[in-house]
């Protein structure tokens, strides 16, 4: 969104931030009513805590025909606009506000019904996450390393005669994180001829069980070949190499 | 041979994780030791301590990036320096606190006593930080927040390799230093461990149970006469963090990059603010609150390239909250004066690390 854009329509990128950043919006209006509600009834802790500084920032950070000319100056801030929303804490608010007027019944099943439906209301705002909860299961890949580097540290461990095969890769990410992702691996370096990085010719190898090398770099594959590989299996964007005996 | 390892690997890894968990903490237990929210007379609080060491230890580390980043040291020398500083810390905690940790006067007097109430919250707090770690990598490939989760990783991963100089890394060593507390860093060093393991997985897990310690001691401080009420509020906030967790929203970073500055300034230190105001609004006479707020200004430096716009407005409104409840105006002009320090600091540091932005 442009500055131009901004300061045109300060409310509606307001609403609009709302729509994008703080969904379920439910969250956010009933936080909003239950804290005035709760500033009437609570304490003066709780609004000094709560209350006050939420509404100064309503006022400033959140007012939308005076936010635009805060953050004129740097527009790069003004994409990061949603995390001003840090500074209220909504979930907070929440759980304080329904807990002062739960307890502004005396009896225990009016206070506990009251908490009930709080609950009730979070649950009904969580729907859309409670589905995504149904597939909670371990990951395998809990790193979230790269998938092509998981099926290429997968076909090492499945192909590999030996316990703790050396492997090289082109790619220097994949170097450092296929140890992580499988500590059986011991990665050894490409041995480039002197002068000849860019032109990816090998000088010797020491003696890796594979060799990984982007398709892409056919200099290299050729390379590879002449000192004693010969490509088995491929990936999307890799090349697998073993010695040739 | 993969199963055998994969099974051995794992199980190194959860203890490995637990223990950095748990060391982690420690840390933060020893170092808060120096300036605890309470004054010398009242009784201490075990979660209120470790907060005030992640302040402490947070603002310790961004000063020490801010000097790297301008000054251009080596990540060694900055781990070096920093595992230096922190044993000097602990010790004098150890020192200033010394009858305390070995008569255990403050952390448990009288016996132990655990109501179901506050249990609760312990077990909701444990079941948060749990699903912090699982549910964002876990799924079906397809589910929009997996998707943005895998994408964010793959974006903002780093690696540190033991015994080198430099980070090895997709972004610039400065870009590094900004996106990721400084702590990371500093325990690769040290241990030898993979900071993946450390950056991705321990520090969502530390980030979600400091949450849940600030949530269950902000109420603790607001319900101080109703422990139940506290416990109820306490309860529905985790809840409410479950359930509100689109990406932008503070439990959606928890969910998605539980590791990264931004999850910090939302989940830790924004919260720190508010337990720090009503430390202030507890303890009229006592600086400790007061040197916490200024410290904690410092803290939000290099958390995330938008600490300045949102942690300095949220220090206003909190110090303008407290004007209004009648706080004295000698105390507030001093608390007044926490703002330019870290104001200054963060333009400081992104002047160097950010050139675009200023």
């Amino acid at each position: 969104m442009t500055i131009y854009e901004t300061t045109e329509s300060g409310l509606s990128f307001l609403v609009k931030t709302i729509r994008l950043y703080q969904q379920p919006g439910i969250f956010l209006y009933a936080a909003a009513v239950l804290l005035i509600i709760a500033a009437f009834l609570g304490s003066r802790k709780l609004r000094t805590a709560f209350f006050w500084p939420s509404l100064l920032l309503a006022f400033t950070l959140f007012n939308p025909y005076l936010f635009p000319f805060l953050f004129l100056r740097w527009p790069e801030l003004i994409e990061q606009y949603y995390s001003t929303f840090w500074a209220v804490p909504v979930t907070m608010i929440l759980g304080a506000s329904a807990a002062v007027v739960a307890w502004r019944f005396q009896k225990i099943w009016a206070r506990t019904l009251v908490l009930l439906a709080a609950a009730a209301l979070i649950a009904a705002g969580a729907v859309p996450s409670i589905r995504a909860y149904r597939h909670i299961v371990m990951p395998s890949n809990f790193m979230k390393s790269d998938p092509e580097l998981v099926t290429l540290c997968d076909y090492i461990a499945d192909y590999s005669e030996m316990d703790h095969p050396l492997v090289a890769f082109e790619r220097e990410d994949f170097a450092d994180e296929a140890a992580a992702y499988d500590p059986s691996i011991r990665i050894s370096d490409l041995l480039y001829a002197p002068g000849a990085e860019e032109s990816g010719e090998v000088g010797r190898t020491n003696g890796e069980q594979f060799i990984i090398i982007s398709k892409q770099n056919k200099a290299l594959a050729a390379s590879v070949k002449q000192a004693g590989y010969r490509a088995v299996a491929h990936t999307p964007d890799s090349l697998v190499f073993v010695p040739r005996d | 041979m993969k199963g055998q390892e994969d099974d051995e690997y794992k199980m190194s890894y959860i203890a490995v994780s637990a223990l950095s968990i748990f060391g982690e903490l420690l840390l933060y237990f020893l170092i808060g030791g120096i300036l605890p929210f309470s004054g010398k007379k009242e009784k201490k609080s075990l979660f209120e301590t470790v907060i005030a060491g992640w302040v402490v230890t947070t603002a310790l580390f961004e000063v020490i990036a801010l000097i790297t980043v301008r000054s251009g040291l080596s990540l060694t020398s900055f781990a070096q320096a920093a595992s230096v500083i922190l044993a000097l810390m602990i010790a004098f905690s150890v020192v200033l606190n010394f009858q305390s940790i070995f008569r255990g006067t403050s952390v448990a007097s009288g016996g132990f006593h655990l109501p179901f109430s506050t249990f609760l919250v312990l077990l909701a707090i444990g079941a948060s930080a749990a699903l912090a770690l699982v549910l964002p990598a876990s799924g079906d490939p397809g589910h929009v927040l997996s998707q943005m989760a895998a994408d964010l990783a793959s974006d903002t991963m780093a690696v540190a390799v033991p015994g080198s100089d430099t980070v090895k890394t997709v972004l610039t060593p400065q870009e590094f230093l900004v996106r990721y507390s400084s702590f990371d860093i500093f325990l690769c060093k040290l241990t030898g461990l993979n900071p993946l393991i450390q950056m991705r997985i321990v520090r969502t897990a530390v980030t979600a149970l400091l949450n849940g310690m600030l949530i269950y001691r902000i109420f603790v401080r607001l319900f101080e006469r109703n422990p139940h009420q506290g416990a109820a509020a306490s309860l529905l906030t985790i809840l409410a963090g479950i359930a509100f967790r689109t990406l932008y929203t503070p439990y959606g970073m928890l969910y998605a990059e539980g590791w990264s500055g931004n999850a910090s300034l939302s989940l830790v230190l924004l919260p720190a603010l508010i337990l720090i105001v009503l430390a202030l609004y507890d303890q009229r006479d006592s600086h400790r609150p007061q040197i916490l707020l200024i410290i904690s200004g410092i803290a939000a430096v290099s958390l995330s390239p938008v600490s300045l716009m949102v942690y300095t407005p949220a220090m206003i409104a909190a110090l303008l909250s407290l004007a209004i409840a009648g706080r004295q105006p000698r105390q507030l002009i001093v608390l007044m004066l926490s703002l330019p320090i870290p104001a200054a600091a963060i333009l400081f540091y992104y002047s160097a690390a950010y050139v675009s932005i200023i």
